[in-house]
């Protein structure tokens, strides 16, 4: 029985769809635009969300879920029988290559199954994987560090050692791939065969040091779904039976939610979408309100026959779901693309570097889809009401001329406001555009939004301070240096790229105030006894943080402390750096002098994963430093203080798992080191000055040493426009969609207000109005709505734009709140002209049908 | 005779006060099974009130409604407006078909509505009793006012509803039409056995009925059978 009267109800719904060919051509743009703005935020979102998840991969390693580490055979064979996993795979550890070559980059030896070296990005595009006993496989960045040729066959020398036995082996290359210097290690593949002739398989893993677990399984694996990998972990080892801890793991953090999006993230997405829904809501409600009541005699007549309130509450929902068909789909489309286009914008912005992939996750479209559905639900519900209530004896009336009751209540509220104007069309305007307060209220919300939405982009543009942006990135006027120490991604850096030919035209620069040349070691630096003590201690104190997904740095860690050899980076700095390091507030005072005396080394504190300050240190302040020079001299330096981190611009500009650093006054340096070149040099130059001194850096950067690149005052300029650039564009391209929503929201309402009311309007030109005064009455119609709009924006629209604006920038660090109303001023213009031409566009339309046919028309 | 509808002390008042307007004053009334009732008034005498109150349309001020034995008013919106629906034919002065549907489909909208099995049988006799064998697929639009009242009187009597209330059904027609139309009531109305109370406001109309009610500011004057 349901079904057959829900036939009825569609043929119905569909026959009112024929009827209402305006309503539906605005309901189905209406929609798409929400639609548009919902794929267009949630395309922007998921492309952030994919580009940070790709590069929070690349930092760990690999894209799998998880893994299980130091596994036996058995261990390995029996977790693969689990029902819980997608997909598994395994590598086997040897150990890693101790190649002076490679020192600088950690490089692992590994037999890894085809799976598991796909998953950890480490898949030989050219060549294969090794099969034959010395075959091997590795990245173009550690074929560059050995300086091997990029071909097959090449014979790849290796030095490591597994459980104290020192191996010096010949390898022939049988497969390389790109390689990535993001990725914290590389990985060199060598044969199964191989693998288990030097690392034999342990029957069990208990010693967690290199030497315990060399020739033990790691094992990568997928789960059904990316969420709560850590219980899917803890449930998988449950399931096979181990106590908890007996299993080593790491999860992927790639796939957790708290790593991907962070709360302002979060909320500029919660207030976008609220946005969105409420301006989709504006527009559809009105859109079927108007419609509804338009048709309300149809509605009366059909409850008059015997259709209930659920019957008719279907058919509105169903000519609006009728215009979501075509229009959400094309929405989504145009969304989508939208946010491809500003999507680099986005991420330009967020400092991940590499290509933009535009993000094709389904959840966008089925989470653009469901919102736009659920701004319609939303929005048909009143309308839908309107119809199922309809009083039968009152929609009767509708039919029957004598509207005595309702005119004589227009006729007195027309009175009252009557005395507001002075003019006869103005003041009858004003009376129409308050026939409806609501319909009113509606239309300015709708028109307001855009306008809110463009002051706070506005004002957030506004409101980014660069003296603030500027003050921690530039330290000096200008800063050059060989292009791949500023490039994250250049696989080797130059060091030493600041020739002396520069350094003398810098020298020989008018207006020259103080100039400072940094030089640099990446040291392998062996620890003195204090020092093994000290980073032993500092070690533990961050275990909790190095635990890392792959090979635990910890185990890393234990390799350095075994050895006694830690990464280090050391420093020759000149005074005006030095002065640099000191202004940091963070950082004790530095006495030059003393440092440049010849006995002292500043010590920087090893930088937590965390970010946050006040690390552990290697050594402390009066303890001696060892260092060794290439002659193999050895030295003791006093620590003068210890700095808590050394600073970034001025830094080699890349970093260790275990980073600190040891900072030498130049001249002490260059006198232990030896004469070289420095890997930057800094200087300032007199206001005046800064552009020829800027114009012949970039011209001698650009022809005479194109390796040399520069930053100045202007570069850091430029990325702060760039970061003002993205606001504009993607805040002004979701206000220009959130006025043409407005704009056709205000259209739709004239229109329809006018084409009901033509036989009214026809009344007053047989009773002798002018066309020119009915033209006048709508312009001022129109106009109010235009006025009332900006006097909304203005005052209480200022309120909500200070919370979007604080939602947008409020945990933004240079940004300061200014007030402003600039663009507010420059929508006057064009919503006075949209808000006029609306109404006289349309009654010359209605003007072709003469006042007589008008006067008969029902 | 069953007495099929019965009111007991209807009143419908609006406003108040001063202003208050007594449309209907206290009406009583009853009709039998069968019957063809004519109610009499001139304008502004609460006879349209009347009808709206026997229809379920709108709920009085005080006084009850009963068809066929049972309280209509008692009863909430959804469910008087399916006992409208399965009991109740309307016919307006102004026809009120739905401008989308055609003939045929207008006549078997409240049986649609109901979700119910048409009676082909039945449907096809009210269509040649009425004379709409030629115009079914003609949507109103396309209808003369006689056609489209014809159509209106079809919808009426589609759902074998036991009452039949007619507003003025002749109001908008010429008087050749109007009594061509109210022939076709009167004998579909015994035809179908079905009651008929038909508001009019012409006297001689009116004696087409069996029964004529002459109501006169909210009250009945006096009801006689002819």
């Amino acid at each position: 029985m349901r079904v057959a009267n829900r036939k009825i109800i569609r043929v119905l719904t569909r026959r009112s769809l024929r009827a209402g060919r305006l309503r539906n051509i605005v309901a189905v743009v209406a929609i798409a635009l929400t639609a548009v703005l919902f794929t267009t935020v949630f395309a922007l979102g998921g492309n952030m969300i994919s580009a940070i998840q790709d590069a929070t991969m690349r930092q760990v390693g690999t894209s799998a879920h998880g893994g299980l580490k130091y596994l036996t055979q058995a261990q390995y064979d029996d977790f693969a029988q689990s029902p819980l996993i997608k997909d598994i795979s395994y590598n086997i550890i040897i150990g890693v290559a101790e190649n002076e070559a490679l020192k600088k980059k950690q490089t692992e030896i590994r037999y890894s199954e085809d799976d598991s070296a796909k998953w950890g990005f480490s898949y030989p595009t050219v060549g294969a994987m090794p099969n034959g006993r010395k075959e091997l496989a590795c990245s173009e960045l550690t074929l560059d560090m050995l300086g091997i040729p990029h071909e097959l066959g090449q014979t790849v020398p290796l030095e490591f050692s597994v459980r104290g036995e020192k191996y010096f082996e010949e390898f022939t290359l049988s497969g390389y791939w790109k390689g990535d210097p993001v990725m914290p290690a590389a990985q060199v593949w060598l044969s199964r065969a191989y693998t288990d002739s030097v690392a034999g398989m342990p029957t069990e893993v208990t010693d967690y040091s290199m030497d315990g677990i060399a020739g033990s399984i790691n094992a990568d694996l997928w789960f059904d779904g990316a969420s709560g990998l850590e219980g899917k972990m803890e449930a998988l080892i449950a399931e096979r039976g181990y106590a908890p801890g007996e299993i080593r793991y790491g999860v992927n953090w790639a796939y957790m939610a708290g790593g991907t999006v962070d709360p302002t993230t979060a909320v500029v997405l919660a207030v976008a979408i609220v946005l969105i829904l409420f301006s989709g809501y504006l527009i559809i409600y009105s859109v079927f309100a108007i419609s509804v009541t338009r048709d309300i005699r149809f509605y009366g007549l059909l409850k008059t026959i015997g259709a209930t309130g659920r019957q008719l509450r279907r058919i509105v929902l169903g000519q609006a779901l009728a215009p979501a068909l075509a229009g959400i789909p094309a929405g989504l489309v145009c969304g989508y693309l939208l946010g491809y286009v500003l999507s680099p914008f986005l991420l330009s912005m967020t400092a991940i570097g590499g290509p933009a992939r535009a993000s094709a996750n389904p959840l966008i479209f089925v989470f653009a889809a469901a919102f736009s559905l659920l701004t319609i639900l939303l929005s048909c519900r009143k309308p839908g009401r309107m119809a199922a209530r309809v009083s039968p004896v009152e929609a009767l009336r509708y039919t029957e001329p004598g509207l005595a009751t309702r005119k004589a209540r227009r006729a007195g509220k027309g009175v009252r406001r009557a005395e507001l104007g002075k003019g006869t069309p103005l003041r009858m305007a004003l009376a129409n555009a308050g026939r409806h307060p609501r319909k009113l209220l509606i239309i300015v919300l709708s028109l307001s939004l855009s306008m809110i939405l463009l002051t706070s982009i506005y004002s957030v543009v506004q409101g980014f301070d660069m003296e603030e942006y500027l003050k921690d990135q530039v330290v000096s006027d200008f800063s050059v240096a060989d292009s791949s120490v500023y490039s994250a991604l250049a696989a080797n850096d130059n060091f030493e790229g600041v020739d002396a030919n520069v350094r003398d035209g810098i020298a020989a620069l008018p207006g020259l105030e103080r100039s400072a040349n940094i030089y640099f070691t990446d040291d392998t630096h062996t620890l003195s006894e204090q020092g093994r003590e000290n980073f032993a201690a500092a070690m533990e104190a961050l275990r909790p943080l190095l635990e890392g997904y792959r090979m635990d740095m910890a185990v890393q860690a234990d390799a350095f402390l075994t050895e006694g050899v830690i990464p280090m980076h050391v420093y020759g700095v000149g005074e005006m750096a030095a002065d640099i390091l000191a202004r940091e507030p963070l950082n004790p005072p530095i006495d030059f002098e003393k440092l440049a005396s010849g006995d002292y080394v500043l010590s920087s504190r090893i930088a937590r994963t965390d970010g946050e300050p006040g690390g552990p240190y290697v050594y402390g302040i009066g303890e001696k430093v060892p260092l060794k020079n290439a002659a193999g001299e050895v030295r003791e330096f006093e620590v003068l203080a210890v700095l808590d981190h050394y600073d970034y611009t001025i830094s080699a500009q890349h970093g260790h798992a275990i980073d600190s650093a040891l900072v030498l006054a130049d001249n002490v340096y260059l006198d232990f080191y030896g004469d070289k070149q420095p890997m930057m040099t800094i200087f300032d130059v007199t206001d005046g000055d800064i552009p020829a001194a800027e114009a012949w850096l970039a011209s001698y950067c650009a022809e005479i040493n194109p390796s040399l690149d520069y930053r100045s005052l202007s570069f850091y300029k430029a990325e702060f426009e760039g970061m003002k650039n993205t606001y504009r564009m993607i805040g002004g391209t979701l206000s220009v969609i959130l006025a043409l929503i407005g704009i056709l929201n205000f259209v739709n309402t004239i229109v329809t207000s006018i084409f009901a009311r033509r036989r009214e309007l026809a009344v007053l030109q047989s009773v002798g109005m002018t066309g020119r005064q009915l033209k006048t009455m709508l312009l001022c119609e129109g106009v109010s709505y235009a006025v009332l709009t900006i006097l909304f924006a203005a005052t209480a629209g200022s309120g909500i734009g200070r919370l979007l604006v604080q939602a947008i920038a409020g945990e933004i660090w240079f940004f300061k709140w200014t007030f402003t109303i600039t663009p507010l001023l420059a929508a006057i213009i064009p919503l006075l002209l949209i808000c006029a031409a609306a109404p006289l566009v349309c009654y010359r339309f209605m003007r072709r049908v003469s006042i007589v046919d008008r006067l008969r028309e029902e | 005779m069953n007495i099929v509808l019965r009111t007991v002390g209807l009143k419908k008042h609006y406003g108040a006060g001063e202003n208050m307007v007594r449309a209907l004053d206290g009406v009583s009334l009853a009709v039998e099974e069968g019957a063809f009732v004519s109610v009499v008034g001139t304008s502004g005498s609460g006879k349209s009130t009347l009808l709206h109150m026997l229809g379920g349309l709108d709920r009085p001020t005080d006084g009850t409604v009963e068809i066929g034995g049972k309280d209509i008013f008692a009863m909430d919106d959804d469910a008087l407006t399916i006992f409208r629906r399965r009991n109740i034919g309307f016919v307006f002065q102004s026809y009120n078909l739905v401008p989308v549907l055609n003939a045929e489909e207008n006549i078997l909208l409240p049986i649609r509505l109901d979700g119910n099995a048409v009676d082909g049988a039945y449907i096809e006799k009210i269509i040649e009793t009425l004379g709409l064998s030629e115009k079914r697929q003609s949507l109103p639009g396309q209808l003369s006012g006689g056609q489209q009242q014809r159509v209106a009187i079809a919808r009426a009597l589609a759902a074998k509803p036991s009452i039949l209330l007619a507003d003025e059904p002749t109001g908008n027609l010429d008087s050749r039409t109007s009594l061509d139309v109210l022939g076709l009531l009167k004998v579909s109305g015994e035809r179908f056995g079905q009651t008929i109370v038909m508001i009019t406001h012409n006297e001689e109309f009116a004696q087409m009925a069996e029964r004529i009610i002459h109501i006169e500011d909210g009250r009945i004057l006096g009801g006689a059978s002819r």
